[in-house]
């Protein structure tokens, strides 16, 4: 953040007094980081859109209930982690197996990322992801790429400690199963 | 590998997993350990991939403002809650106005907000009596005109025609006298003729009579004469 930037708070404090450019600062700092979640979640660019945009408009719903007791983009990433929820919900996906597998066989071209993408690793990682059972991949979504302790993780899915490591070494393992096969594939 | 080594082999992954600083022994163990290598490389990786796909992706344009408009916007002031109470009150008070009869009266005290005023009320009705009455006196005059006036047309009408009749019948008797008069002077005249035709017939006979009179007395005294 540069010197003369303004704080989260203080646009959140403007956009509350219905600033628009208050609101739209805040948007765009935190857009990229919502929309590449909702992207490793879904693995599907029009799926992120959705998540993207309801997250946000949840966001700005419950704004004025932001009480600065985590930092901003932990709040939002939070409310983008229940919309996702909400979108595998949705879609069914969520707990059942059998259409995870189905969904792993769904052709290149419903992902337009992988589809259109040249680079590899973006490719790699948006197929891992995506073989990934849902609770897996939740958790390595907020272990690995939002840095979040196995404690603050086990609170926010609801589970023990234990359960949270137990899932991620198994995710881990498959995970580098996944790579292997990805590099011997390409 | 004993239980208790994996157990500090999975705490020193947590530790590395947390950022937190390792030793160079605990690392080199965490590293020696092929499950725990892999792990750690299998992180890596994710964490590059990551890195690429945040380099890599863009956001696609979106309408930003969607929440915005519905939760955050300030409304203007006509589109405020209390401008609609406000305008829901004034439509109350109008509907009480208008229920209750409010009016605003002048007296001799001044202005005064009068509610029911039955005196109003009373001597509105007054007005409408009197109106009224002198509309019938109004319209029972006009009757009475226009009866007078149909009565005197009538009778104006019916000497018309009396006169108009009698005139008419005068000038038939005269017509009639005329007639007989002129009837009358044709018989004299006719009368006249035949009285001198007669007279002249009498005239002429009487002059013949004396014409053979004195013809047979000429006769006679020439008889005479000769006898003599």
């Amino acid at each position: 953040m540069s010197l003369f930037q303004q704080t989260d708070d203080k646009l959140i404090e403007k956009a509350l007094k219905g600033n628009q450019s208050a609101w739209r600062k805040l948007v765009d700092r935190y857009e990229k980081n919502v929309y590449l979640y909702a992207l490793r979640m879904t693995s599907n660019q029009h799926d992120a859109m959705d998540v993207m945009q309801e997250t946000f408009i949840s966001v700005c719903r419950s704004l004025s209930d932001f009480r600065g007791d985590s930092s901003f983009k932990t709040w939002v990433l939070k409310i983008a982690h229940f919309r996702c929820i909400e979108f595998y919900r949705r879609r069914k996906w969520f707990a059942d197996e059998s259409e995870l597998q189905h969904m792993d066989a769904e052709p290149e071209h419903s992902c337009p990322e992988l589809a259109l993408g040249n680079s590899q690793s973006r490719k790699q990682l948006l197929t891992v992801m995506k073989s990934l059972p849902f609770e897996q991949k939740l958790i390595v979504e907020l272990k690995v790429f939002q840095s979040q302790t196995f404690d603050t993780i086990g609170q926010q899915l609801g589970v023990s400690t234990n359960t949270v490591k137990s899932r991620f070494y198994t995710a881990l393992d498959k995970l580098k199963v996944l790579l292997e096969d990805s590099y011997d594939a390409a | 590998m004993t239980q208790p080594e994996e157990a500090n082999l999975a705490e020193l992954f947590d530790y590395w997993l947390e950022g937190k600083t390792l030793t160079s022994d605990q690392l080199a163990s965490l590293k020696q350990a092929p499950l725990w290598s892999q792990r750690m490389a299998v992180h890596n990786e994710m964490l590059e991939m990551a890195d690429n796909l945040s380099e890599s992706v863009d956001v696609p344009k979106w309408r930003k403002d969607k929440g915005f408009d519905q939760y955050l916007a300030k409304p203007s002031w006509w589109q405020r809650q209390g401008t609609s109470l406000v305008a829901l009150s004034f439509s109350i008070f109008a509907c009480l106005i208008m229920l209750f009869d409010v009016r605003l009266v002048n007296t001799s005290n001044g202005q005064e907000l009068v509610i029911n005023d039955q005196s109003q009320q009373a001597w509105l009705e007054q007005q409408f009596v009197q109106l009224a009455e002198k509309n019938n006196e109004v319209i029972n005059a006009r009757m009475d005109d226009l009866s007078l006036k149909q009565q005197n047309d009538t009778a104006q009408l019916a000497s018309y025609l009396v006169a108009n009749s009698r005139l008419e019948r005068k000038e038939d008797i005269e017509d009639v006298v005329r007639v007989i008069q002129q009837q009358r002077q044709d018989d004299m005249r006719y009368l006249r003729q035949q009285f001198s035709d007669v007279n002249y017939n009498i005239r002429l006979a009487s002059q013949q009579n004396e014409r053979n009179l004195r013809k047979s007395d000429y006769n006679d005294a020439s008889e005479q004469q000769v006898t003599e």
